[in-house]
């Protein structure tokens, strides 16, 4: 078992991190019901630890007993069936899933799962028809239509059925959806937290972490939490006991993006961005996400660059980004960015040293 | 040239407005028909040239009042039209003929022409114009036929070797493009081998309804597959009889003689043995049908006896983008393939070179004793795209209304004439133009662009000419511009144009093509997002190794295109036809925008194309990548299911989290423990390397996808076109 998994918090009392809102969420519930709720904030920053202690806390360990199952719908739109197939992670009380998952076809899925959770409402003990709560991920992934016919079901069988939806991005929930909801900002844990979680893991693993080792594993994560146990871990399985100037594992595909961006500022030409499409394809194919991929190569490229250019090139790079939300083929616009890039750079050298 | 055009014009103009429409209409109805049911039938004309000479026999029969010798004329028209009907497929019912009503204000051409009616008048008493002249003039030697030297040759050398019983194989495939001369050169070459062609002929079809109106008094209803079927059992199994040169002028014919569809002809000459000629296979389109014609058709390659020749025409490669064709092109493909695992020699024609064509043309119209202008020539041959037959035909129509001369021209008087016409025609065009175009085309005719010439005179048009992916795609990539000077002179002159007002770096020479990017596209059949991808994939290799500024500016307009596409699917998403799960409509708008911003910015943005040599194009591997994607996702999803991880759990962390963070991780973690588990503990060094290791072994595809992409070859890219 990962530590990710092992250290992990279950309730919402022994959450560390985010004790504030962890808190603020265990008033909420305290009730028993509570309204829709929208997690947002970027990865690794604990959102989806906080929603499943929330559930516990408010239907106890039985919220804990969970299954995985593959399930398949045969919905009717209009003429013709289509099957869709999701992989969903249900307990008595809730149910998880990504409807994001299943491409284009997103809004199918969210109509028929709320459907059919409000036609089987579970009873409490007392007799009171209560209520399931559906855990959405990656709402901001959900196509604009899947989002409006989440809004609509959300209003119709707000009964039934809470609600919690899990994005990276509130903005890029559709405002109707966002007004329903009741916001909470999750942020990255800072540098210090992070640093004490870790502290906290290798004490309960029996292990001493030398402080200014720890340090560099916070940084390197970039407070990222799950980032950073998982690369604690990683070092541990690859030297112990520690010593302060041990490497931290850099994730294969950030290096495969540091050769990238060598690649683009040692030669600027047509046959160099064919090489680097390939490289990019590469990437593609091994499901990074086209906006990590823009941004993490911004990054590194601003690392070789003169503070002159850095503002042309952090445009282009958010101008293209934008444009990749909108687009459909993401290579486009990483490739209209790299040659940007190219010409911008190639430009700056001539006119410097001629 | 000025006068003989405009009485071009006035022929157009009078079928135009006295044609009741439906006659048109039904005859393109037919042959589209035809076209989309995908029959094998080469030997059929153009679209163009039926209407025109349907047209032309309700203008000339109108004015054929009383007049015995048009009316004639009419009835020949009439009976090649008839012809030409039974070839298209005689099932359709031909609308039936009203002779229209006078109009005589209307139709003033033949009767306002009094020189032109006599000389026509006294020709058609001697020489009757009743046949079309692709069969008037078939070769009758080798010499005479246009078809490359060297694919004669080749089947001669066949045909000879069966003879002499020394060949490999008894039957002969040959494919090409329709009117590439295949049946013709089998037949030329038999005549003078003696050898008598037995030829299958797919019989007339009959309306259902006819077979059950005369059940149980004609023949009853086969299958034609049936027909094809018992016709190459009994050309494999009989030898010639030696019949007395007498009885062998008999023609027999297909019904009378107990329903055995072919039609046997034989020639004068006692035949030295046969060949067995299947030009036309009978049509299969679907499933069950086509899988027994193959297998008919393997079988007859393995046990052939006598030699047999199979021709098979492939589709306009101009058309092939698209889907109509799509059935038709996969039955000849399963055709080929079963003949060849039968193994039967294989022999492809390409299509018949302009300058052949013209030299044929010019023949023509000199035995024919018409003079068309060189230029013409050049525009049929160049519109027919390689295809004699319909070039031949066009030849016909267009001489429909001209003069003929009254003996055959000499070649040099005619070629002088030629000239100066050529010459004096330009001088009419550009002054044409000059009157209400603008200045920068006559500048533009004056430099002699062959399209611009094309373009003035739309009544020689044979067909619309398709043009191939590769070769649109070329038309883009190469950029082709006029030349610095000339573009030089252009500016020069013409110095009104637009192009001043320009900075200095927007401002492109012009382009060498008169057409614009819009019209390439819409010839080649391309939509939106094949465009993109293919220019995308492509355009890299065309640019000169310095210029990465014009892959910028190229880069940045497909990011526009690829905008503009998925706009338009998006808002399209919600309309019924996206909620069918309906193919997007190549015709959207916003797909035919994305595709000319892709075009027009290849040609903006290369300013410093790479040094001109050949290049292979390669399909688009996006479309690969993205199902690759896919395949990982699953992949990835799958490996998450085994793991008793709760953040591994699926639906609890995003594929992206899987992706980015843990399986990196987990595979390094697994990677370590396992190697320490072998090997202890290793040196700090050692442990460098495996990391290196590692990080390589991770990135495992990456070699893989690269070398496919280098294998793209043209095969593949066949492949990939069907897919788009």
């Amino acid at each position: 078992m990962l530590w990710v998994d092992k250290y992990r918090p279950h309730t919402l009392e022994k959450c560390t991190v985010h004790a504030q809102e962890a808190e603020h969420l265990k008033n909420l519930v305290s009730s028993g019901d509570c309204p829709h709720l929208l997690f947002y904030g970027p990865s690794g920053a604990g959102k989806k630890t906080l929603i499943m202690a929330l559930l516990r806390d408010m239907y106890g360990a039985g919220a804990e007993k969970v299954k995985v199952e593959n399930k398949a719908w045969k919905v009717e739109a209009g003429t013709r069936k289509i099957d869709l197939e999701l992989t969903t992670v249900s307990s008595n009380y809730h149910i998880e899933l990504t409807p994001s998952d299943v491409g284009f076809q997103d809004r199918y899925v969210v109509q028929e799962v709320i459907k059919e959770m409000a036609k089987s409402r579970p009873l409490t003990v007392d007799g009171v028809k209560g209520f399931k709560v559906l855990v959405l991920n990656e709402v901001d992934k959900l196509s604009k239509e899947a989002q409006h016919s989440l809004r609509r079901t959300m209003e119709k069988y707000s009964a039934a059925c809470r609600l919690v939806l899990c994005c990276n991005s509130a903005s890029k929930v559709i405002e109707a959806v966002r007004s329903r909801c009741l916001p909470i900002r999750v942020n990255l844990p800072s540098q210090e937290e992070i640093i004490k979680v870790l502290h906290f893991v290798s004490k309960k693993e029996g292990l001493t972490l030398p402080s200014a080792f720890a340090g560099r594993i916070a940084l390197a994560s970039q407070r990222n939490l799950r980032r950073a146990i998982l690369s604690l871990e990683a070092c541990k399985v690859q030297q112990y006991p520690f010593t302060d100037n041990q490497q931290v594992q850099v994730m294969d595909w950030e290096a495969y993006i540091t050769e990238i961006a060598n690649d683009i500022v040692n030669e600027q030409s047509p046959k160099r961005l064919f090489m680097v499409r390939g490289k990019l394809y590469e990437l593609l194919v091994n499901c990074i996400p086209p906006e990590v991929i823009m941004k993490r190569l911004m990054l590194e490229l601003m690392k070789k660059l003169d503070s002159e250019l850095k503002h042309e090139v952090c445009h282009w790079a958010a101008f293209y980004e934008h444009r990749m939300q909108q687009g459909s083929k993401a290579i486009f616009h990483l490739e209209a960015f790299v040659a940007k890039f190219m010409s911008i750079y190639k430009k700056f050298l001539i006119a410097t040293f001629g | 040239m000025m006068t003989s055009r405009g009485k071009r014009r006035a022929v157009v103009i009078l079928s135009d407005s006295d044609c009741d429409s439906g006659v048109d209409e039904d005859v393109s109805g037919i042959i589209a028909k035809e076209d989309a049911r995908g029959s094998p039938k080469s030997r059929k004309p153009s679209k163009k040239s039926i209407k025109g000479l349907g047209l032309s026999r309700k203008g000339l029969t109108a004015s054929s009042n009383g007049n015995g010798a048009k009316a004639a004329q009419a009835q020949n028209v009439e009976r090649f039209v008839r012809r030409e009907r039974a070839e298209v497929g005689g099932a359709f019912a031909w609308p039936t003929f009203q002779p229209p009503a006078k109009k005589p204000k209307l139709d003033p051409a033949p009767d306002s022409n009094p020189e032109r009616r006599g000389t026509q008048d006294s020709l058609l008493l001697k020489t009757p114009r009743t046949t079309i002249w692709a069969d008037k003039y078939f070769p009758a030697l080798e010499e005479e036929l246009a078809v490359q030297k060297k694919k004669v040759g080749e089947v001669k050398a066949w045909l000879e070797s069966c003879q002499s019983g020394s060949s490999s194989s008894k039957v002969l495939l040959l494919v090409g493009p329709p009117g590439a001369g295949k049946s013709t050169t089998v037949h030329v070459l038999c005549k003078p081998l003696n050898l008598q062609v037995t030829e299958w002929q797919t019989p007339v079809p009959t309306l259902w309804e006819e077979h059950v109106h005369h059940r149980g008094v004609g023949p009853g209803y086969s299958s034609k597959l049936d027909d094809f079927d018992a016709f190459l059992d009994k050309a494999e199994k009989f030898p010639l009889v030696p019949l007395v040169p007498s009885l062998a002028t008999l023609t027999l014919d297909p019904q009378t003689s107990n329903g055995s569809p072919p039609n046997m002809k034989l020639s004068q000459q006692v035949p030295q043995g046969k060949v067995v000629l299947i030009d036309d296979m009978p049509l299969a389109a679907e499933g069950d049908r086509r899988q027994r014609l193959c297998d008919s058709l393997e079988i007859l390659a393995r046990s052939a006896r006598f030699p047999t020749v199979v021709i098979l025409s492939e589709g306009q490669a101009g058309q092939s983008g698209q889907g109509d064709n799509q059935p038709r092109w996969g039955a000849t493909a399963a055709f080929q393939q079963a003949l060849e695992r039968g193994g039967a020699a294989r022999i492809s024609f390409n299509d018949i070179t302009k300058a052949n064509i013209c030299k044929v043309l010019r023949r023509v119209a000199n035995e024919e004793r018409y003079d068309p202008p060189e230029e013409d020539l050049a525009a049929i041959a160049e519109e027919s795209g390689g295809d004699l037959r319909q070039a031949l035909a066009t030849l016909q129509f267009h001489c429909l209304g001209q003069s003929q001369s009254a003996k055959p021209v000499k070649k040099a008087k005619k070629k002088k004439a030629a000239a100066k016409r050529g010459k004096k025609g330009a001088l009419e065009d550009s002054e044409d133009v000059g009157q209400n175009g603008t200045q920068a085309s006559v500048v533009e005719d004056d430099l002699g662009v062959p399209d611009s010439q094309a373009e003035n005179r739309p009544e020689l048009r044979g067909r619309d000419s398709g043009l191939s992916l590769f070769r649109a795609l070329g038309k883009f990539l190469y950029n082709k511009r006029v030349d610095a000077d000339v573009s030089g002179q252009v500016s020069a002159n013409g110095d009104v144009s637009g192009d001043q007002a320009l900075r200095e770096e927007l401002r492109r020479r012009p382009m060498a093509s008169a057409q614009p990017p819009e019209a390439t596209l819409a010839r080649a059949h391309l939509d939106g997002p094949a465009v993109t991808a293919f220019l995308h994939e492509n355009v890299l290799h065309f640019v000169d190794d310095d210029a990465i500024d014009d892959v910028s500016v190229t880069s940045a307009y497909f990011s526009d295109a690829d905008h503009i596409l998925r706009r338009r699917a998006g808002g399209a998403r919600a309309s019924p036809a996206e909620d069918q799960g309906a193919e997007p409509d190549p015709g959207r708008v916003g797909h035919a925008a994305a595709a000319a911003i892709a075009a027009r910015g290849v040609l903006f943005g290369i300013v410093h194309p790479a040094p001109r040599k050949w290049q292979a194009f390669r399909a688009p591997v996006s479309g690969q990548v993205e199902r690759r994607r896919l395949e990982t996702l699953a992949q990835i999803q799958r490996a998450s299911l085994s793991q008793s991880s709760s953040y591994l759990a699926p639906g609890a962390a995003g594929s992206a989290v899987l992706a980015l963070e843990l399986l990196p991780f987990m595979k390094h973690i697994e990677a370590l423990r396992r190697w320490k588990a072998a090997n202890g503990e290793g040196t700090a060094r050692q442990e460098e390397s495996l990391e290196h290791g590692i990080s390589l072994s991770t990135w495992g595809p990456v070699f893989e996808i690269d070398r496919r992409k280098e294998s793209a070859e043209v095969e593949e890219e066949a492949e990939e076109i069907e897919e788009w």
